[in-house]
């Protein structure tokens, strides 16, 4: 009971997580990594970003199963658009 | 068995305790939104292709803090709709106007940060027509700063629906709508975040 009780709830652990992501995500931005790579990166902990958004927050994580599909099947289709789109694009003179 | 909210209150994965929260349309709505917008993220990054060092030169020079702190405070009120809206579900009133109080502010304070932002690079002499990065930065932050204002009304008014003594299902489904159209503008910004502030 108690160790239930010091267990954050799923909501706050989601936030947690979405704050660790994006701190992540900034301080990529300007590392010495290769760019391309770090962008690939950036774009995939984005859309991740929005799954757990969609999932904890929005609650699609227990809506009817064929809307959850749809929404998950949207952010697959979605980054493979943008990380392709990204991946094909020159890289910028440094 | 599951206890998505870590409360006690375990809950089976069958069909019968899967809900569509909110009203049907918000979700209609909100999908239609996520569509656009994709298609708006596609055709920056095509469009980024065509003029990489523009873009990159364009991207560096954003305040990369403006568009951290943004995102915090909007996580940060998703957070506490979310928190909010569990908590009307399970009929608790006790911190539900103050977390929204709490979501509202929040968002007042992005809007805040976004006058400061582009006050900052408007007289630094960048504007819509600066160049083709700087066009997508205006127009897309731009639609989405509208989302915001229409969110924070939204907000407001599900505060005060949800400060009546006992809410209704309809009600709670008005809270739940509410709730989802905000969840919606943190979303879109995490993504515009990333593609104009953080992918080099």
């Amino acid at each position: 009971m108690i160790i239930q009780r010091l267990r954050p709830n799923r909501v706050s652990l989601a936030w947690a997580i979405l704050l660790m992501l994006t701190l992540i995500s900034w301080e990529s931005a300007d590392s010495a990594s290769p760019a391309r790579l770090e962008g690939l990166m950036v774009i995939g902990i984005a859309m991740f970003k929005v799954r757990i958004i969609g999932l904890q927050f929005m609650d699609i994580g227990l809506t009817p199963r064929r809307l959850r599909l749809g929404f998950e099947i949207g952010i697959v289709v979605v980054s493979a658009i943008l990380m392709s789109v990204y991946a094909l694009s020159p890289m910028a003179p440094r | 068995m599951i206890d998505p909210d870590n409360d006690g209150n375990v809950r089976s994965h069958s069909a019968s305790h899967r809900h569509l929260p909110g009203e049907p349309g918000i979700w209609v709505m909100v999908f239609s939104d996520m569509i656009v917008f994709s298609i708006f993220f596609a055709t920056f990054l095509a469009h980024r292709a065509e003029n990489v060092e523009i873009f990159e030169r364009s991207r560096a020079e954003m305040e990369r803090g403006y568009g951290l702190l943004n995102t915090v405070l909007l996580l940060t009120s998703s957070w506490l709709v979310a928190e909010a809206v569990s908590r009307v579900r399970k009929e608790i009133s006790t911190g539900v106007r103050p977390m929204l109080m709490g979501a509202i502010m929040c968002g007042f304070a992005f809007v805040i940060s976004k006058v400061f932002e582009y006050g900052g690079k408007i007289r630094a002499g960048i504007t819509l027509n600066t160049n083709e990065f700087y066009t997508f930065y205006y127009m897309f932050t731009g639609i989405h700063l509208l989302h915001v204002f229409i969110g924070i009304g939204v907000l407001v008014f599900i505060m005060v629906l949800a400060s009546k003594e006992r809410c209704s299902s309809a009600g709670v489904s008005t809270i739940e709508s509410g709730a989802i159209f905000w969840h919606l503008v943190d979303l879109l910004w995490v993504v515009l975040f990333a593609l104009l502030y953080l992918v080099r």
